[in-house]
């Protein structure tokens, strides 16, 4: 109890003025003042309601009535209530995944994996399940727009080709210029090429805010061609990480979730080793064994120390331009890196050649990616851990460039006057480029800008021709994974607007007017001769091609020396604040801006909603003496500014200020308004990701709507974790760490020891807090967003919390989680104290809410342990939460029912709560019963893995397994008798269904000792 | 006077001050209800309607918009309803302790005020009730809560703690209203034959029950207050015995203890005296009922409000101790939370009003002052829900640091509780506008021109 081990909140643990001012204020500030101000309607509504209180009881609010109307003729193959999957693909991030598509009644109502495509094998990252959801988003550009003298008029798609016909582009295409996002279709490139050929002239740019194009380019230097790597980390014994972010915003990070997992398990022989050499935190670093936290530009240093050491033993066939520039630069930094954690890095890649892997982050220049793929060629691991393969596209004209140089030539060109037509196929580059290129001031010199975009944007604005674009499952086309693996993209339901693809538009600007399906279709039937059969199962499988063989590469380290020597990044002074721009957790780098289930989900580090913030050290912030939820401005090198609420984040490198982008769109939905800061406005075209900055504190305080920060673990045993030698020494540690009297309920207690009983494991070890199963878990079981306001009031509904904890000192707190939903407790508290007994337990072990009985009194909310339920404190599914003024308008618009559009995901196997009641984790009943019922048609018993819950169909890491606990042969039974599964909170007798498998680290054994002497220092 | 009667310790302290007659406490208790209402009533009337119409705005705004309204979050799921619930329950305690069990042991000085007390309990339990009315999500479905037989053949859950909540607060407001009627019939009748207006002579005579003051009549009113009295009793131990059932019965550290019920049977007995006392302190004053509500009879309250203030200090005392002696890290931090964490603000104002301010009336001048009981008494009644609003947001900090909380009322929240007590007020009003405030059947019978001795040479 004393010693304060764990705990959340940094002022707690410092004990500082402001923890004490906020322990002695009477409430929290603006807790006291009404959500909105008292406006003319709010009096109204208030009058209004107290006099039609009698009459409104139980009639307007209660029910809404909504007609349905059966089919007349029904459609063929259309069961109504069945739900229908189709396989597609989807790109977020870097690398396309394949996923089916749940639709019901002809409606997209879920992503998940699929369980056939090489990328996904099931899974699904939340961003990329949250694109359902940005199909119904509300403010989708619904017909082309034509701008005339500063208006935008309505236009239709027929009025935008006559004004192709009519030379909008010149006929060789001299002005025109056609900017592209990062694409992965080769159709698509199929498509530009043959618009190439049409205006031999246009030119070709390509713009991707957040990229790869370090790695890719530096790859083109040294392996001489243009290839991608794929980690191979289900083989990687030891893995090394310099600033990756591997398991959450690099590429792929679903499918190199699942591989690294594979090798994090106790129980098998080899259990894998990761060391991050890392800025800021990431969901991949909280998980690493080792972690050195350095500021961005230290990084490449780090790399230096610990190459010179490796190289010093295995550098035989190495360039010795390569080790004397290494060793040299190495010895400026020996201070950097413990020499003790340089020794047990390379002895480990030594052991493990062949079966080791170091990765490099995208943040980092050139010369880190080139010096790395060395390394690994060093080490045997190209081949074996990592693989590279040639994609289409990536050797196209526009590859060559980076994605700045080329948005940064276009905008030259545009200033010249060289360019003077501009088509824009999706992508915001207006608001995701920095500050200084101006790009919008460049765009609006040109003539006509023609923007296809899903919704109005930033770009938008300064467009002369703004095209909806329609949404991946609305649209044909395809996909090729970093693997070589294509998909077929299909369109799940008819474009809800006026949409167009960008493959249709492209077609429409050489003046043909070919369906997305025929393009695509042609290109297969021209290219690999594909019969009507073979379209058919690529269709169905969502994949047309698997994984391509592995092109076989050699670095060539003189390009490496080179690399080294023209190093694009200054080494700073260890003092000097830099800032980190990182891709948002959530949000992406904007696009995903209006999506409610991404806004409202909270960051896996900082449980930070609906916003960013500046994250720094707490050593920083006090140095700067600053405090958390004040304004500073940053200034950049080039003098660019930034204005950013400051958040300390345990553990975050020193001097470094990590901001996430995305935030701060000025041209956005309703949704998306109003969220964060812009972190481009300190970007610049010299300091891209990174760069120095300075600090100035100001007196402005902000909210931010965080889901946590909420005292302290008062080292409660609720996480459990020992390394990997302890776990050894004493399996039984987890069980160990509570002791319990024999526990006797009040109540009988019944057996369940027949029929199915359901139970759930979630292993700690596995867990990256990736957040996937709370998206999943929000699109399977229609749960509302509730908005800032809500969030900070502590009423979010996600049903899954993943708490998260910090462990150590806070310059170098490890961090560790743990997701907590319904425990579906056998002997549950909630269900006492309910006087109308609307959550009861079922024969097979659940913890069943009844909706229709709940009248509401929260008590089971109370009684609850783990503080799981959820109450709908209103009507949220009847709201935009991010409005400032509610849809309804006057006081008739009450008893109307809202049409919002994003009503139409709702999954309706699910009850739809109306505010009022208790909800909280199923078990995903809905699929318990379907699964019942067909084994109940087929007269057999549920299959083990059959019922697969929300959270643990998508979780990439496997942490999650759900099955009866009475099956001897089921993964949950085996998972229930491993020695570190452990139930929390064991005391309270509630003998929960859902346990836990204590979280087990594998730090290298010559490190331990050094570092339990580093934390009890401090 | 008082100097007087200590000269004489034989002599028992006289209840009746002033040389009354039967006839001139007639006159004074029933002077407020003959006469026109004073400019003061209407205005306190107007007052309390006002806030009454607040209580009306801000539930049909709750009912309209949802339970959100309040500043209810996610481990906080109980906040101002349910404090102000067992507060005005607290309250209503007094009333039913006065009358009744302070009659089963023949304290006599509990005739002039039980009247007044009754009342007040009547009127508390009744804002008592509006809150669980109010707090559930889906009021229109709060009828669940009945064992009535339905087509799903359903009951209620009887082990939860709310559904005995609601038996013993029916049981106990049935019972309380029936025992203040039983009381008032003798002096609806008096009035009645006092009326010069034929309404007040029907509406009076509704009430009376034809009673005529018959030997029989008097005979079976005793019998009946009596049993009454004795019904009412164990419900005084009952109500909030089972009002704390609602935190004792969960598992919360801070709220599973096994301490609650006699401590909150206490603390509502020390808060409804010092509401009596708040009330009365007024009221004599305003309808000049000094020489029937004496100073004794204010001593004697306060003496009750420093034996229970100190129970409930004890109460407080025994409950950290017993969360250090459980070594149960959960119960120990609730405590030590509670004490210091966030809300150590409410819990200081707690200590601060129920256990310091009290210890005052250890001092005779102290007690008899005026001023100093008024004030006190207003101390008590802050402390009191301040002690329920401490227990309450125990919530706030439970076994998952994660999900902690803070709870912070909203401006809904705080016109809730404003206007409680305009439907309080109005109701109270009311009362002392139209029914006799002091039993004047039993004020007589403790005068001594009740003895039948009285007047004779001994």
């Amino acid at each position: 109890m004393s010693q304060i081990k764990f705990w959340r909140s940094l002022e707690q643990l410092k004990d500082t003025e402001s923890y004490k001012n906020y322990l002695h204020r009477e409430f929290q500030e603006g807790a006291s003042e009404q959500d909105e101000g008292v406006s003319r309607r709010t009096f109204l509504k208030l009058m209004g309601a107290s006099a039609a209180l009698a009459g409104l009881v139980g009639c307007g609010i209660r029910k809404p009535e909504q007609k349905i109307t059966p089919y007349v003729k029904r459609p063929e193959d259309a069961l109504p209530s069945q739900a229908v999957y189709y396989a597609t693909a989807i790109n977020v991030g870097g690398d396309s995944v394949g996923v089916l598509a749940k639709t019901n009644e002809g409606r997209p109502t879920k992503l998940e994996g699929n369980p056939g495509h090489s990328r996904s094998l099931g899974a699904l990252s939340a961003l990329l399940q949250s694109q359902v959801l940005g199909l119904y988003d509300p403010d989708r550009l619904v017909f082309p727009k034509q701008k005339n003298e500063s208006e935008y008029f309505r236009k239709t798609w027929d009025q935008f080709s006559a004004a192709i016909e009519n030379g909008l582009i010149s006929a060789e295409g001299e002005d025109f210029a056609v900017l592209t996002e990062a694409q992965v279709s080769p159709v698509f490139y199929h498509v530009l090429s043959q618009l190439k050929k049409a205006y031999p002239k246009a030119s070709l740019y390509r713009y991707e805010s957040i990229n790869q194009d370090a790695r890719e380019l530096a790859s083109a230097s040294i392996f001489g061609s243009h290839v991608v790597p794929d980690y191979r980390l289900d083989k990687a014994l030891v893995v090394v990480s310099f600033a990756s972010d591997f398991l959450g915003n690099d590429p792929s990070s679903v499918i190199n979730s699942k591989r690294f997992t594979e090798l994090r398990n106790p129980e098998s022989g080899s259990m894998s080793r990761f060391y991050s050499f890392d800025s800021g935190y990431t969901v991949t670093s909280a998980r690493a064994d080792h972690r050195l936290a350095l500021k961005p530009s230290l990084i490449e240093p780090a790399l230096w120390v610990v190459a010179s050491a490796l190289l010093s033993q295995l550098g035989s066939d190495v360039s010795s331009d390569v080790i004397t520039f290494i060793n040299k630069a190495a010895a400026r930094h020996t201070s950097l890196v413990d020499q003790k954690l340089v020794k047990a890095v390379v002895s480990d890649l030594i052991s493990h050649r062949g079966s080791g892997l170091i990765i490099a982050g995208s943040s980092q220049p050139q010369s880190v990616h080139g010096l790395v793929a060395l390394l690994n060629q060093v080490l045997g691991n190209i081949g074996t851990t990592v693989e590279y393969r040639q994609l289409a596209g990536f050797s196209d004209s526009t590859a060559h460039l980076s994605s700045h140089s080329s948005l940064a030539q276009l905008a030259d060109n545009l200033v010249k006057g060289v360019i003077k037509t501009v088509v824009i196929l999706g992508g915001n580059p207006v608001y995701a480029s920095p500050a200084d290129l101006n790009f919008g001031d460049a765009l609006s010199r040109a003539t006509n800008v023609i923007h296809l975009t899903d919704s109005e944007n930033e770009t938008s604005k300064l467009s002369t021709w703004i095209l909806p674009r329609s949404h991946a499952l609305e649209s044909w086309g395809d996909l090729q994974s970093l693997d070589g693996s294509v998909s077929l993209v299909q369109p799940l339901i008819r474009p809800l607007y006026d949409g167009k693809s960008d493959i249709e538009l492209l077609s429409l600007l050489m003046g043909k007017s070919d369906t997305g399906y025929s393009i695509v279709r042609q290109y297969y039937q021209s290219k690999m001769g594909a019969l009507e059969s073979v379209w058919k199962s690529w269709l169905h499988e969502g994949v047309v091609a698997g994984p391509s063989q592995p092109t076989s590469v050699y670095v060539n380290s003189a390009v490496v020396a080179a690399l080294l020597r023209d190093t694009t990044v200054p080494v700073r002074p260890k003092n000097e604040l830099e800032f980190l721009i990182t891709p948002s957790y959530s949000v992406w780098d904007g696009r995903l801006s209006n999506n409610g289930w991404l806004q409202e989900l909270p960051d896996p580090i900082t449980k930070l909603t609906w916003d960013n913030a500046a994250l720094m050290s707490p050593v920083t912030v006090e140095k700067l003496k600053l405090k958390d939820s004040q304004m500073i401005e940053l200034k950049g090198a080039n003098g660019q500014i930034l204005v950013i609420p400051v958040v300390s984040v345990p553990g975050y490198s020193e001097n470094t200020i990590g901001i996430s982008a995305g935030y701060g769109r000025s041209v956005v939905g309703r949704v998306g308004k109003e969220t964060g800061f812009n972190a481009h406005t300190i970007q610049s075209k010299t300091a891209l990701i990174f760069g120095s900055v300075t600090v100035k504190g100001l007196s402005d305080i902000y909210t931010l709507a965080n889901t946590q920060n909420h005292g302290s673990m008062e080292g409660r045993p609720l996480i459990r974790e020992a390394s990997l030698a302890e776990y050894k020494k004493n399996p039984r540690f987890a069980k160990e760490m509570v002791h319990t009297q024999p526990l006797k309920s009040l109540f009988d207690e019944r057996p369940y020891d027949t029929g199915y009983q359901w139970g759930m494991v979630i292993d700690l070890t596995k867990c990256t807090s990736c957040n996937a199963c709370v998206t999943a878990c929000q699109s399977e079981n229609n749960i509302p967003i509730v908005g800032k306001e809500q969030v900070l009031n502590g009423r979010e509904m996600h049903w899954i919390r993943l708490d998260r904890y910090f462990q150590g000192d806070v310059a170098t707190a490890a961090i560790i989680t743990q997701p907590v939903t319904c425990l579906q407790c056998e002997n549950a508290p909630c269900e006492q104290v309910c006087p109308v007994a609307a959550t009861v337990h079922s024969a097979e072990g659940l913890n069943d809410m009844v909706y229709n009985r709940c009248i509401g009194t929260r008590y089971c909310s109370n009684n609850c342990p783990v503080k799981v339920r959820r109450f709908n404190f209103f009507d949220y599914h009847q709201r935009n939460p991010q409005a400032v003024d509610k849809e309804r308008k006057h006081l008739f618009d009450y008893f109307k029912e809202p049409d919002l559009q994003t009503q139409k995901q709702f999954n309706p196997d699910v009850t739809v709560r109306m505010r009022g009641i208790m909800e909280k984790c199923t078990y995903c009943i809905q699929r318990i019963n379907t699964a019942r019922v067909q084994a109940h048609n087929e007269e057999r018993l549920i299959k083990d893995g059959e019922i697969l819950t929300a959270c643990q169909q998508t979780c990439p890491t496997n942490a999650i397994v759900f099955g009866n606990i009475l099956d001897k042969s089921s993964a949950v039974y085996e998972r229930r008798n491993i020695v570190r599964d452990y139930h929390i909170l064991e005391e309270l007798h509630l003998k929960p269904r859902t346990s836990y498998l204590a979280s087990i680290r594998n730090p290298h054994p010559g490190l331990i000792n050094s570092e339990a002497e580093h934390v009890s220092k401090h | 006077m008082s100097a007087s009667i200590e000269l004489d310790p034989s002599k028992r302290i006289p209840l009746v001050l002033g040389n009354h007659t039967f006839e001139s406490v007639t006159e004074v208790i029933s002077k407020p209800t003959e006469t026109k209402a004073p400019k003061w009533w209407w205005i306190a009337l107007c007052g309390a309607v006002s806030l009454l119409l607040l209580l009306v705005a801000m539930i049909g705004y709750l009912v309209f918009e949802g339970i959100g309204v309040w500043g209810l979050n996610n481990p906080v799921a109980w906040g101002f309803a349910i404090v102000n619930l067992v507060f005005w329950v607290g309250i209503g305690h007094a009333g039913t302790l006065i009358s009744a069990i302070l009659f089963l042991f023949r304290q006599k000085w509990r005739t002039s005020i039980n009247r007044f007390a009754e009342a007040m309990t009547i009127f508390a339990v009744i804002c008592a009730l509006v809150f669980p009315a109010i707090h559930v999500g889906r009021i229109w479905v709060a009828y669940f809560m009945f064992p009535v037989p339905n087509q799903m053949v359903m009951w209620p859950n009887f082990r939860s703690p709310l559904l005995w909540d609601l038996f013993a607060f029916s049981t106990y407001f049935t019972v309380s209203l029936l025992f203040w009627y039983v009381g008032l019939v003798p002096d609806l009748a008096t009035l009645r034959d006092r009326s010069k207006t034929k309404a007040r002579k029907i509406a009076y005579g509704i009430f009376a029950l034809g009673w005529r003051g018959a030997n029989r009549h008097w005979q079976n009113y005793e019998k009946a207050y009596m049993i009454l009295a004795a019904l009412a009793a164990p419900l005084v131990l009952s109500v909030h015995s089972i009002v704390s059932f609602d935190f004792a019965v969960s598992q919360l550290p801070g709220w599973h203890t096994t301490i609650f019920p006699p401590y909150f049977v206490a603390g509502a007995v020390f808060s409804g005296f010092a509401m009596v006392v708040s009330l009365m302190v007024i009221a004599r004053e305003m309808f000049g009922l000094k020489e029937l509500v004496t100073m004794h009879h204010l001593e004697c309250m306060n003496k009750v409000i420093l034996v229970t203030g100190t129970m409930v200090g004890y109460a407080y005392g025994m409950e950290f101790f017993m969360a250090w002696y459980s070594g149960y890290e959960y119960e120990s931090f609730a405590f030590i939370n509670r004490a210091f964490g966030p809300y150590a603000w409410a819990y200081w104002i707690m200590i601060s009003c129920n256990v310091i301010s009290p210890q005052l009336f250890w001092f005779k001048k102290l007690r008899t002052s005026i001023p100093i009981m008024f004030v006190i008494s207003i101390f008590v009644n802050i402390g009191m829900w301040f002690e329920r609003f401490v227990i309450t947001v125990t919530l706030s900090r439970d076994f998952l640091p994660s999900s902690w909380g803070y709870y912070s009322p909203t401006w809904v929240d705080i016109c809730t509780l404003i206007g409680s007590f305009g439907l309080f007020f109005t109701l109270f009003l009311l009362f002392l506008r139209f029914l006799p405030m002091v039993s004047m059947a039993e004020v007589k019978g403790v005068m001594p021109e009740a003895n039948p001795h009285h007047g004779e040479k001994h």
